[in-house]
């Protein structure tokens, strides 16, 4: 038995690590019933909730004008890292990349967000690059298992967004993926911590379903046209400091303080908060109510 | 004695098949970063590796495509084109780091520095004219004992500003003219900078070119951007810009309006970087660019540096249009949104906002120069 027993805990020992790594090749199907307003048809502009950004990011989200979306080089953006796997869908197709002679894993690709910032998820080893290396919409990822989730690190993403109203991040943010499969259920942790725009790390979760009738079809090129013809050379269309999108914070009845966003917005106590400021909201309008009407109040650029 | 070298020889064999397999290896990751490349949109993305320098050299050296590497980790970033030809630089860095600039570059390539381009009157970039341009060679020279035109500068002394006179067994160094302006001095007067520091060969016009490895090299001239003796340097074939401070990464552009720069100069040469980038696929990708400190972009970081300056400069032109004072305006916060990538001490966002407004309220007035 004593002769034994050391091979058993050898065994053992690297048996786990096979048992817990899962295989996540396949095309998967994405469950978007999870935040589908913010996702599908994307967050009404000035709609910041749930998000713990800070002064910063929420000047340059109010900055943010649709318009810019016409200029030629914004036309064909791909969904960057930050935001891909919570925009719409996305469907993807995970492959594995083996090493040929030693059999060993070397990386992950997945294809299929909006735009084609295809991923590469380096699972053997490497280094993460230069800060002076170049920063791409996919960034550079790397993979490790931790029991039973593949936990990927994302580095060297572009300034971006992370809701397609303009709410920003920067290239100095990092992402961290835990991918964890049950059965032919594929469940995603995200964070994403940004030194820049958030106050606290962005957590965020997502989920597919294993779909054997789906194929991931090739990247198609955006075509980039001219929409406007009058548009000066270095057009940057933006709204100006001071800009109050109230539109959505009406639309839902809520204080527009509330849709602002920043970390205190995320706790259970924030909704005594809400009600709070409705109350003060109320006793405005009270005193308003006794004053000659003014006209409504609209964004100006 | 015969088991001593059986030893032996299994060591030697051992160390052979270990050499082997470890070129096997490398030689299969490079094979499949490749395959995957070609699956990916967003590969290639050359600058993901490093490439190795002699140990204890500090600086960094990255492909960024084609021909064409940087030298980063020092005050500034040094680009290097190598070739059939010889070595082409954009920038020379200071002088304390040509030293290990040369071992960076002889990592890449055995062949002399033919060139050199300065971007800047700044002596982060100019500062390694002589070390580097001495341990180069005139192209335009024929080596000794060859005939021919310019073999020696007493065979052939030219005139006025000709490089062999100058420096005939150094590398030629382009520059603006207006960048010799500022560090050289009238006959009698004291210069910025010693003679050896110069350029060799200036030009005045908006764009200069050359051939170089097999390579079309545009020479362009931004006016009144950073200051007034600005080049930017585009590597056709290597679909490669280097911009100088045009772009610096890591702090607001500098643009000094005692040394002849100007926001609106900024401006219009980002515009202009715009306009020479195109992306590969889906604004990913295509046209690299290297600034002048910082790291290496593509169009969409040009167009996201070149928004941010539009909307800062079209803030405190609002806030002047609507009457209000400089004071008025930094209250307003007009850089808050950037200021956490961007503010460095030597040039805040309080200063990028003071010298927009001396520039759209005085256009000929003058700011202090940054350090």
């Amino acid at each position: 038995m004593k002769r034994v027993l050391p091979f058993i805990a050898v065994s053992v020992l690297l048996a786990s690590p096979a048992s817990a790594q899962m295989d996540l090749s396949g095309e998967w199907v994405a469950h978007t019933d999870e935040d589908q307003p913010h996702r599908v048809p994307g967050a009404e502009l000035g709609d910041y909730t749930g998000l713990p950004i800070n002064a910063a990011a929420r000047q340059k989200a109010d900055s943010w004008d649709a318009s810019i979306l016409s200029q030629p080089e914004q036309q064909a953006k791909p969904h960057p890292a930050q935001y891909f796997m919570r925009g719409p869908r996305p469907d993807v197709r995970w492959t594995k990349i083996v090493d040929p002679v030693s059999g060993r894993l070397i990386a992950y690709t997945m294809v299929g967000t909006f735009g084609r910032a295809d991923r590469t998820i380096w699972m053997d080893g490497r280094p993460h690059p230069s800060a002076f290396a170049e920063h791409t919409y996919a960034g550079f990822s790397t993979g490790e298992w931790v029991d039973n989730a593949l936990k990927v690190t994302t580095t060297h993403m572009k300034t971006a967004f992370i809701q397609r109203n303009g709410v920003p991040s920067s290239y100095r943010a990092v992402m961290t993926e835990f991918f964890v499969r049950h059965g032919n259920n594929l469940l995603m942790l995200s964070v994403v911590d940004d030194p820049i725009y958030l106050e606290e790390p962005l957590v965020r979760t997502q989920n597919w379903v294993l779909a054997e009738n789906q194929h991931v079809g090739p990247a198609i090129p955006f075509e980039i046209v001219d929409e406007l013809a009058d548009r000066p050379r270095g057009w940057v269309p933006h709204w100006p400091i001071g800009t109050r999108h109230t539109e959505f914070a009406e639309r839902f009845g809520l204080p527009f303080e509330a849709t602002r966003g920043g970390k205190e917005s995320l706790y259970p106590e924030y909704m005594k908060k809400i009600e709070q400021l409705k109350r003060d909201v109320s006793a405005i309008a009270g005193a308003k109510a006794e004053q000659p009407p003014s006209p409504p109040t609209e964004p100006t650029r | 004695m015969i088991r001593r070298r059986a030893a032996a020889l299994a060591c030697v064999g051992l160390s052979l098949v270990a050499l082997v397999l470890a070129g096997r290896v490398h030689a299969q990751q490079s094979a499949t970063d490749l395959m995957i490349q070609s699956r990916s949109q967003e590969q290639p993305q050359p600058s993901a590796r490093r490439i190795a320098l002699p140990p204890g050299n500090p600086l960094e050296l990255l492909r960024v495509d084609g021909n064409v590497f940087m030298i980063a980790g020092g005050p500034s970033n040094i680009t290097v084109q190598i070739g059939e030809e010889g070595v082409l630089l954009v920038d020379a860095g200071t002088a304390e780091m040509s030293d290990r600039v040369l071992e960076a570059i002889h990592v890449l390539s055995e062949r002399p520095i033919n060139y050199i381009i300065d971007t800047a009157p700044d002596k982060d970039h100019y500062g390694g004219n002589e070390k580097l341009g001495v341990a180069g060679v005139n192209p335009t020279v024929a080596p000794r004992g060859l005939t021919g035109p310019g073999s020696t500068a007493t065979e052939n002394p030219g005139g006025g500003n000709n490089p062999q006179l100058l420096r005939p067994q150094g590398a030629i160094v382009f520059a603006h003219e207006n960048l010799l302006h500022r560090l050289s001095a009238p006959t009698g007067e004291t210069p910025l900078e010693p003679f050896a520091l110069w350029p060799t060969s200036t030009f005045f016009t908006r764009t200069k070119t050359i051939s170089f490895n097999d390579e079309a090299i545009e020479m362009l001239h931004p006016a009144a951007a950073h200051t007034d003796g600005d080049v930017m340097v585009f590597f056709r074939k290597s679909d490669v810009i280097a911009t100088g401070d045009i772009i610096n990464t890591l702090r607001y552009p500098f643009f000094d309006r005692t040394r002849g720069g100007s926001i609106q100069g900024i401006l219009d040469a980002l515009n202009d970087v715009i306009d020479i980038t195109v992306p590969r696929f889906n604004q990913m990708a295509g046209t690299h660019v290297v600034p002048g400190h910082g790291r290496i972009l593509n169009e969409a970081d040009v167009v996201e540096y070149r928004d941010m300056m539009t909307i800062i400069r079209d803030r405190v032109k609002l806030g002047i249009e609507e009457g209000k004072t400089l004071t008025q305006i930094k209250a307003m916060r007009p850089t808050l949104d950037y200021d956490g990538l961007y503010s460095v001490p030597s040039w805040t966002g309080e200063m990028v906002i003071e010298a927009i407004y001396e520039e759209l309220r005085q256009p000929a007035s003058r700011t202090p120069t940054a350090p």
